[in-house]
């Protein structure tokens, strides 16, 4: 009888131990998602790839005696024979002063020879190009003339590799005009993030040379704005701008990127499950703002066994907006795992692709209020109006009298169907600036801002709340709107 | 008989081990955590109905005020800086991975650091006694105590990395010792979930030393850090102390008001006015690159200063500010404004005569 006992429970202790990683019945019956260390997978190929291409071409090759030489030179920084050296190498675009600057770039003194030596590198045949000390310069160098000389460099060797260093130093970038360097190498790569950048450095006036390097950048674009009034120029920043995203942020014709440059993206994605948040914030930063060459490291990222790199792509999918819209079936795929529901729903919404209502939808009905929320706010970043039944239904079902009410699920959806042009949806958040003070602080207002605004462009009445220029205005025109619609 | 039992305490034993690898890992992979369990989505409101003693400290404290606080906002940007939300709005830590950085919530962010973000565990709820019981299915779970709890987040800023390298650490006096001291709230024991910090006028006090002699005409002064387990001030960005000396004529008019430090670690790249910023870093310390000058645990720092002819009384003022602004030495000890929304503090004052 005890053996007996103890067999039941076994099984019941082995049944309980299930629950917590368990799909709900919420979630369906997908199947099981296989996860794998993809980014080695990918790694590995890339490398293979990049060996047999460069035994395919020519490599850098210098005697050790000449290198160590240059090294000598280098390290007395009080030779005057050194600096004269030090210069004469350094202008000679030839294979062996190419391994020089490198030295150089990596560990002269003085800031005037790192920045000659990052000069000295865009010179040089792509075969003796220096990359890694070019991209390491631009993230790590003290001095913001060495950062700009390497940028600019960048800029001209037209190597997309060194987008993700470029990008990395950007956003720390303390300095208008090492930004404007900055934004200037990326614009020449392609990148919308550059453009991004350039324009807000043109546009507050305080970099001269900034004029000077958006003109280059919209003569070879062949947009070049007449004259250099800083208006037209941001003009024509804006148009290139605006095309450059329709191409998927990056230059169409810059083509696919190169192995070395996909590994340099794959790179950034590895950071994703770094400890330290600072560095995972670096690396979504450089990977949304690297439009579609971001989308294979991400891909990848999506099904590795680590659960916060999955996590963390997603919302950098989320950030890359419509651009990530060849990955929604993966997104959609994942919304099934339990262990992270919510991601894959905001991600979903902020890509804004109707293929995703129907798992929004459905997550509205969630028993989880994170799932719920997400699901809602996600069916707020677009318009999605194949979720106009369910938002409707939600909503008939939320009382907002009831001190339990979800407001999260209520300001979510009153957005949502504002912004498919319902009425109704407008009505639920003024309704709401009677609990205003227990939702996040100016959420309502956000929302209702963007309702109106909805309900405007589709030509609906709005009663002046979208021309409001602040909140307590808006709030007011809003309440005498809703006063009207009753 | 016994070999029944035997095999019943093997049966058990096995069980027991596959409920907490299926439990830990559930398909053979790391779980991220339950999240659609009901726990992580409950509100402190839901809690406040059996514990509303913890719930009104917790609503006084900064945990509850992480993310509708206005300087938080307006140095995240709004939280345009979306990397703010991790931990300013957390989902529950024993779901997402102790000492692995948080992840965001959506639902009820207004609640900043609400209960679930440090209780909610899965299934359960994550007690600190063994003998917890209730409602919300209370299991004693050690880690609620330890410092990598507390990590996820203020480790993000370098606070737990500060406190191994003192004797704290290695005395095992961990976080919830000095910011959660045992509460003297009536009915349920427990610890104090104001979790005092340095809103904390005393605690700032026993946390630094600072010390003020005049030796003819030279002002001496030293500052250590001696009660913080972590650095003074801890955390990148946001604080900083500054050391101020006011130079006095007896009529009490101000003769000249100098910095003699400046505590703080810039965060990332900021550089001052070179960068634009609307704060200036005039610390002799920091040159072009920003570097750290929080005083670390147990370090004494001194300085001099040599006093202009008119000067008759020196005070020396220890000023704390939960961010970096405003910064000119006038503004903080003239702004009582600042001082009255408790943006910066005088954590000590000392008045000498100059012979």
């Amino acid at each position: 009888m005890r053996f007996l006992g103890g067999s039941v429970a076994l099984v019941a202790l082995v049944a309980c131990g299930r629950a917590p990683d368990q799909p709900s019945a919420e979630a369906g019956t997908t199947p099981p998602i296989e996860y794998s260390d993809r980014f080695s997978a990918l790694r590995s190929a890339l490398e293979r790839e990049i060996v047999a291409a460069s035994r395919a071409s020519e490599s850098v090759s210098v005697d050790p005696e000449t290198m160590d030489l240059a090294l000598a030179v280098i390290s007395d920084p009080r030779s005057k024979i050194g600096r004269v050296a030090r210069t004469s190498l350094a202008q000679v675009p030839a294979k062996a002063s190419a391994a020089f600057c490198e030295l150089l770039l990596d560990r002269a003194r003085p800031a005037s020879e790192r920045a000659a030596a990052a000069m000295c590198l865009s010179d040089f045949p792509p075969t003796a190009r220096p990359l890694a000390a070019l991209g390491n310069a631009i993230v790590e160098d003290r001095e913001e003339e060495v950062r700009s000389a390497c940028a600019f460099a960048a800029g001209k060797l037209g190597d997309r590799r060194l987008i993700p260093s470029l990008l990395w130093r950007l956003k720390d970038e303390g300095t208008d005009r090492g930004a404007a360097y900055l934004a200037f190498g990326l614009a020449k790569l392609g990148c919308l993030g550059g453009i991004e950048a350039l324009r807000e450095v043109v546009r507050r006036e305080t970099v001269p040379d900034a004029v000077a390097l958006a003109s280059e950048i919209l003569a070879r674009e062949g947009i070049l704005a007449a004259g250099s009034e800083v208006a037209a120029l941001l003009a024509a920043l804006d148009a290139l701008g605006a095309r450059w995203r329709a191409e998927g942020i990056s230059r169409s014709d810059a083509g696919s990127p190169t192995p070395e440059a996909r590994l340099a993206f794959l790179t950034s994605a590895e950071l994703l499950n770094h400890p330290n948040l600072r560095k995972v914030d670096e690396a979504r930063y450089v990977l949304s703002k690297s439009g579609r060459a971001a989308l294979e490291p991400l891909e990848a990222a999506l099904f590795e066994r680590d659960p916060y790199t999955r996590v963390r792509a997603m919302e950098v999918l989320g950030w890359l907006g419509p651009l990530a819209a060849p990955l929604v079936p993966r997104l959609l795929e994942l919304a099934g795992d339990p262990k992270h529901r919510a991601e894959p729903l905001r991600a979903l919404g902020r890509i804004g692709d109707e293929r995703a209502a129907p798992a929004l939808a459905l997550a509205l009905q969630s028993k989880n209020a994170e799932i719920r929320a997400a699901a809602a706010r996600g069916l707020a970043s677009a318009p999605f109006p194949g979720a106009i039944p369910s938002l409707m239904s939600t909503v008939e079902g939320i009382d907002l009298r009831a001190p339990a009410t979800d407001l999260d699920l209520a300001l979510g959806c009153g957005e949502a169907l504002a912004l498919v042009g319902e009425v109704r949806g407008a009505r639920l958040l003024v309704d709401l600036y009677g609990r205003e003070s227990e939702l996040e602080p100016e959420a309502l207002d956000r929302a209702v801002a963007r309702a109106f605004a909805a309900l405007k462009a589709r030509g609906a009445e709005e009663g002046g709340v979208a021309s409001a220029n602040d909140a307590a205005s808006r709030k007011a025109a809003a309440r005498a709107w809703a006063g009207l619609k009753k | 008989m016994h070999t029944a039992l035997r095999l019943t305490i093997a049966a058990l034993v096995l069980a027991g081990l596959s409920w907490v690898a299926i439990g830990l890992y559930g398909d053979g992979e790391p779980a991220l955590g339950a999240q659609a369990s009901e726990l992580g989505g409950i509100g402190a409101r839901a809690c406040q109905k059996c514990h509303s003693g913890v719930y009104d400290e917790w609503a006084a404290s900064a945990h509850a005020g992480a993310f509708v606080n206005p300087e938080v906002r307006k140095l995240s940007n709004e939280y345009a800086n979306e990397q703010c939300i991790d931990c300013h709005a957390p989902r529950p830590v024993f779901e997402t991975g102790i000492a692995k950085p948080p992840l965001p919530r959506t639902a009820r962010r207004s609640e900043g650091v609400d209960c679930a973000a440090c209780h909610a565990a899965g299934d359960h709820v994550a007690a600190s006694s063994p003998t917890a019981a209730g409602a919300c299915l209370p299991r004693l779970e050690p880690a609620l105590k330890s410092a990598d709890l507390c990590a996820s987040c203020h480790d993000q800023h370098f606070t737990i990395a500060e406190w191994q390298e003192t004797r704290f650490a290695r005395d095992g006096v961990g976080c919830i010792d000095c910011h959660m001291l045992p509460s003297q709230r009536p009915g349920r024991a427990g610890r104090d979930h104001r979790s005092h910090s340095s809103t904390n006028i005393d605690m700032l006090q026993k946390s630094v030393e600072l010390t003020v002699t005049v030796d003819g005409r030279t002002l001496r002064a030293t500052l250590e850090n001696v009660g913080a387990g972590h650095h003074f001030p801890t955390d990148e960005r946001s604080r900083a102390a500054d050391l101020l000396v006011r130079e006095l004529r007896d009529d009490g008019s101000l003769v000249r008001l100098s910095r003699l430090d400046r505590l703080r670690n810039p965060y990332r790249d900021q550089v001052g006015a070179a960068a634009g910023l609307p704060y200036r870093e005039e610390s002799p310390l920091l040159e072009k690159r920003p570097e750290s000058t929080l005083l670390p645990h147990g370090v004494k720092r001194s300085y001099s200063l040599e006093l202009l002819p008119e000067c008759t009384q020196v005070e020396v003022v220890l000023t704390y500010k939960k961010i970096p602004f405003p910064t000119e030495p006038a503004e903080i000890l003239n702004d009582e404004k600042s001082f009255a929304e408790k943006k910066a503090f005088v954590v000590h004052r000392r008045v000498v005569k100059v012979p």
